[in-house]
């Protein structure tokens, strides 16, 4: 029996969003797939649709407006999946934290599995994340 | 070749077409100074997609898709038979009409948006295979593929037939610049958005037969001689590749504009030269 | 006797246009009624008989025959579940049908009179009961329309008779099977007999009186649209094809190209649905008589497989848009939302009938296919026919656009929910049964031409399986999610796209103009 799951790893989709961060996650995540980093040789697609996503990378504090869709994009994921969060803010609400209209960071909403700190994290960071959460992936 | 050849090159379309794409993504990250992924990560991501749990939205919608593929899969045999250019392209009509009808019949923005567009890219270039079948029948007076592979080489007289075709390529395989029907980041795929898990891998692998399907047109373009056939696919490929890296995505109005200018041009600008100067 | 006959129920009816001219006070249609006269009252002085059979039953007539008995009867029997909805007196409903009838008997003698005169007649009276169906809801835009046809038919008319009496004239025949045999005799006449065709056969610029009989119930639509009427045009131009010179056929083939494409452009802005099917009605129309005058044997076949398949369905299509009318009470294709949930038969059945006007592996499909293959042939000792594989390309494409960004409203599910409704069975039967004389008449071409039997197999059994797995799967077992919408759970309004081609539409008219008189002038 050949072990599919084995190549869950080999091929990580990942779908962005942001739940109103300040963009510094953003522009760290994008310059991940550039040439410099370039995301794409661990075989990672920005699919930019749930439904074909398996890694959800999540920045920003989570506003309340966010509420929502966060959870329909997540529900919109196939199992198995996992969870990234990118940036201070997204682990504990960061610079955001306490403020009226935020939600301290997205594992009150949904499970996390893996938390990127930095103010923004650099692309170095991120990409350590995603391969965390590769492992993770295999295990699920 | 022997009809078992024929038969499993049909069969095993989908398998190794993902080799052609998986080059193609290397290509592609080569041109920009990336590693890229590795050759073999279309299987990977086959394997993977199969692993997914299965969502659907509805079932006329899967349903269209499947058949979708089912008749791109009974082109490419076809095309592997040797069978006539004309039934090719038809067939190829056919299974689009499938996709687009699949994409109608969901009730999500982008699908629709991206059938709108796939049925007005549909309208540019079928016209233009069409007048480039008739172009290859001048020439060697024969719509049978397996004829047209018999017969002597004459690429001089099939010059602007393959400049046309060139833009056929990117049209049908959704490559920039006429990427419209597609549109990753502006409809997130267009029909595509609303498949997941195995049923996108349907999507995906229908990707490589597309493949197989408009390069096999460029490829009978050389008949007997199939080394130069086979540079020939290979520079288009380049090419294509090069200016899917090079250019910015044109809307769909001007995407019409442009396979009716150029390419349509080209097919007729190919009959004259047939007709004039080479018979 | 049967002459005398004739002539005399001639001149009623010549005189009875004239009282309708007389009642809606229309000049134009009273001018035309007696020159008429006149011009038949020179006709049948100066008549005299030949040989030859006033009548003759021929093998295009019996295919015509089949055509008209078997879809135009179909139509007539639906038609009388039709009129159950319809809003009118008991006796009118009576009437109605009885036209029905009527029409089609007239059509039958239409296509097997060998005498000019006697086709003249013929070709007045469906003149005379397209008026009378087209009139029958009386209020003021059938009258308008009806009146419209009247007198664009009439001038049909007018041409034939000027054909006529110029064969008189002239001392030759005026019975087709002579004037088909003498090869080498091409008069001016002949172009009349071609006008008259073009008039019926309702292309630029007189095809408004097509456009307009929508007014009428449904049935006479499909009438008009499918099995009779219209089918004339292409009749005439069939019959007298071998006696075109090289310049007319030609000129013909041109005009009618030509005519395809520009009227499936302008279907592209329409919303109704009728008006759509009338649209692409007249662009096939086109391509028919273009197909037919060119005049040989290979265009003759393709020319009779899309006169066949094309009046299954339109006749189909045309009796689909009386139920969407009566049942659904949609007119306009944006009103079509839904109509998959709600009643997912008829939606299918509208669905696969667009199929069958324009893909594999149906009989139109086919048609088209040989006529691709016969004009690569074509090409190679003419290269003037490059105009007509240009516009035959691109008007195939739009037609394929035409038909199927119908289907994005139809398909659409959600909004818009229409209660569900069942169609009666004896509603769609008719339908249902044009459908499968269409498979069966498939299976048929199929077996005799053995090149295209793996192909349509193939994709045959593809078909079948898409429509059996449509009705049966229903992927119970798997998880059913919502649509992505970035997230949100609004869900947009889908809509549809219209090309508007109404500020060509002039420079269109005049290129066809231009070519009807160059047409004229040629034949001079
Ligand atoms: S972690 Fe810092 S840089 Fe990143 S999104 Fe939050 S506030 Fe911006």
């Amino acid at each position: 029996m050949l072990h599919i799951k084995r190549f869950l790893k080999k091929s990580p989709w990942v779908l962005h969003y942001n739940t109103g961060s300040c963009n510094g996650c953003d522009i760290e995540i994008l310059a991940c797939l550039s040439p410099r980093y370039d995301l794409e040789r661990l075989g990672v697609l920005n699919t930019g649709n749930p439904k074909q996503a398996d890694i959800f990378l999540v920045t920003g504090p989570l506003t309340h407006r966010c509420h929502d869709r966060l959870l329909q994009l997540y529900s919109q994921i196939p199992d198995p999946k996992v969870v990234v969060a990118v940036g201070s803010c997204t682990c504990t609400g960061g610079v955001f934290k306490d403020m009226y209209n935020v939600n301290n960071g997205i594992d009150s909403l949904i499970p996390v599995d893996v938390y990127v700190p930095g103010c923004a994290s650099s692309p170095e960071l991120i990409m350590d994340g995603i391969v965390k959460a590769l492992e993770i992936l295999e295990g699920k | 070749m022997s009809i078992v050849f024929s038969f499993m090159l049909g069969f095993f379309a989908p398998i190794y077409g993902g080799i052609f794409y998986g080059i193609d993504r290397v290509l592609k990250a080569k041109m920009q100074r990336r590693k890229g992924p590795p050759v073999l990560q279309p299987f990977y991501d086959m394997l993977k997609l199969f692993s997914k749990t299965k969502f659907i939205v509805n079932a006329p919608h899967t349903i269209w898709m499947i058949f979708y593929f089912l008749s791109l899969w009974a082109v490419v045999f076809m095309i592997f038979f040797g069978g006539n250019l004309l039934y090719i392209i038809f067939g190829h009509l056919l299974a689009t009409v499938f996709f687009i009808i699949s994409g109608y019949s969901v009730n999500s923005i982008f699908s629709q948006l991206g059938s709108n567009r796939k049925l007005l890219s549909v309208v540019a270039y079928e016209p233009i295979l069409i007048v480039n079948a008739i172009c290859i029948y001048l020439v060697f007076g024969t719509f049978e593929i397996s004829e047209i592979l018999a017969a002597p080489n004459n690429f001089n007289s099939l010059v602007f037939t393959f400049l046309s075709l060139l833009f056929v390529v990117p049209t049908v395989l959704k490559l920039s610049p006429f990427d419209a029907s597609k549109a990753h980041q502006e409809i997130v795929g267009g029909i595509e958005v609303e498949f997941g898990g195995v049923f996108y891998e349907l999507v995906y692998a229908a990707k490589f037969l597309e493949m197989i399907f408009v390069y096999s047109f460029i490829f009978i373009l050389a008949s007997n001689d199939y080394i130069f056939g086979t540079f020939l696919v290979v520079f288009s490929f380049f090419a294509v590749a090069l200016v899917d890296n090079s250019t910015a995505r044109i809307k769909i109005d001007s995407l019409l504009k442009a396979l009716y200018m150029y390419g349509f041009g080209l097919g007729i600008v190919s009959i004259f030269w047939i007709l004039l100067c080479c018979i | 006797m049967v002459h005398f006959l004739i002539g005399f129920f001639d001149f009623v009816l010549l005189l009875y246009f004239m009282k309708v001219g007389f009642d809606f006070k229309n000049i134009k249609i009273q001018i035309l009624a007696l020159i008429q006269l006149i011009l038949f009252a020179f006709a049948e002085l100066n008549f005299t008989h030949s040989g030859s059979p006033d009548f003759i039953i021929d093998e295009l007539a019996i295919f015509m025959m089949i055509i008209i008995n078997i879809v135009g009867g179909a139509i007539a029997l639906y038609g009388i579940k039709y009129m159950l909805y319809e809003d009118a007196p008991k006796y009118k409903k009576d009437i109605f049908l009885v036209y029905l009838w009527i029409f089609l008997v007239i059509m039958n003698f239409a296509v097997i009179s060998n005498n000019l005169l006697y086709f003249f007649f013929f070709f007045e009276l469906t003149t005379l009961s397209s008026f009378l169906l087209i009139k029958f809801r009386n209020d003021d835009i059938s009258n308008k329309n009806a009146i419209n046809a009247l007198l664009l038919n009439m001038i049909g008319g007018l041409f034939l008779l000027i054909a006529v009496c110029l064969n008189l004239f002239t001392n030759h025949s005026i019975y087709i099977n002579e004037i088909i045999q003498n090869k080498d005799y091409i008069s001016a006449a002949m172009i009349f007999v071609v006008f008259a065709a073009f008039i019926k056969g309702a292309m630029k610029p007189f095809e408004s009186w097509l456009l307009g009989a929508m007014v009428a119930p449904t049935p006479v639509s499909a009438l008009l649209h499918s099995a009779t009427m219209v089918k004339i045009a292409p009749f005439l131009v069939l019959k007298f094809s071998p006696v075109f010179s090289y310049e007319i056929s030609f000129l013909i083939t041109l005009l009618g190209m030509f005519l395809f494409f520009i009227f499936a452009l302008e279907g592209l802005g329409k919303n109704s649905f009728k008006e759509i099917l009338a649209y692409s009605t007249i662009s096939l129309l086109s391509l028919m008589i273009a197909v037919a005058a060119i005049g040989t044997k290979e265009s003759y076949e393709i020319a009779l497989l899309l006169i066949f398949f094309h009046a299954i369905s339109k006749a189909i299509l045309f009796m689909c848009a009386g139920i969407l009318e009566k049942l659904h009470h949609i007119k306009s294709i944006d009103d079509m939302q839904g109509l998959m949930s709600a009643d997912k038969p008829l939606a299918l059945l509208i669905l696969v009938s667009f199929a069958t006007v324009a893909l594999p592996p149906f009989g139109l499909f086919f048609a088209k296919l040989f006529f691709v293959e016969y004009l690569a042939k074509l090409i190679q000792t003419d290269i003037l026919y490059i105009f007509i594989i240009l516009f035959f390309v691109v008007g195939s494409s739009i037609l394929v656009l035409l038909y199927f960004k119908i289907a994005s409203l139809l398909l659409s599910t959600n909004n818009h929910q229409q209660t569900p409704a069942k169609t009666p069975l004896s509603f769609v039967a008719s339908s249902y049964f044009l459908f499968v004389f269409m498979i069966l008449s498939i299976i048929y071409l199929v077996t005799t031409k053995s090149d295209i039997s793996i192909f349509s197999i193939i994709f045959g059994a593809l078909f079948v399986s898409l429509i059996v797995s449509l009705f049966v799967f229903k992927f119970n077992n798997l998880q059913k999610i919502s649509v992505y919408a970035c997230g949100e759970n609004t869900i947009g309004q889908i809509g549809q796209f219209y090309f508007d081609f109404e500020k060509y539409a002039k420079y269109f008219l005049y290129v066809a103009i231009f070519l009807w008189l160059v047409l004229f002038g040629v034949s001079l």
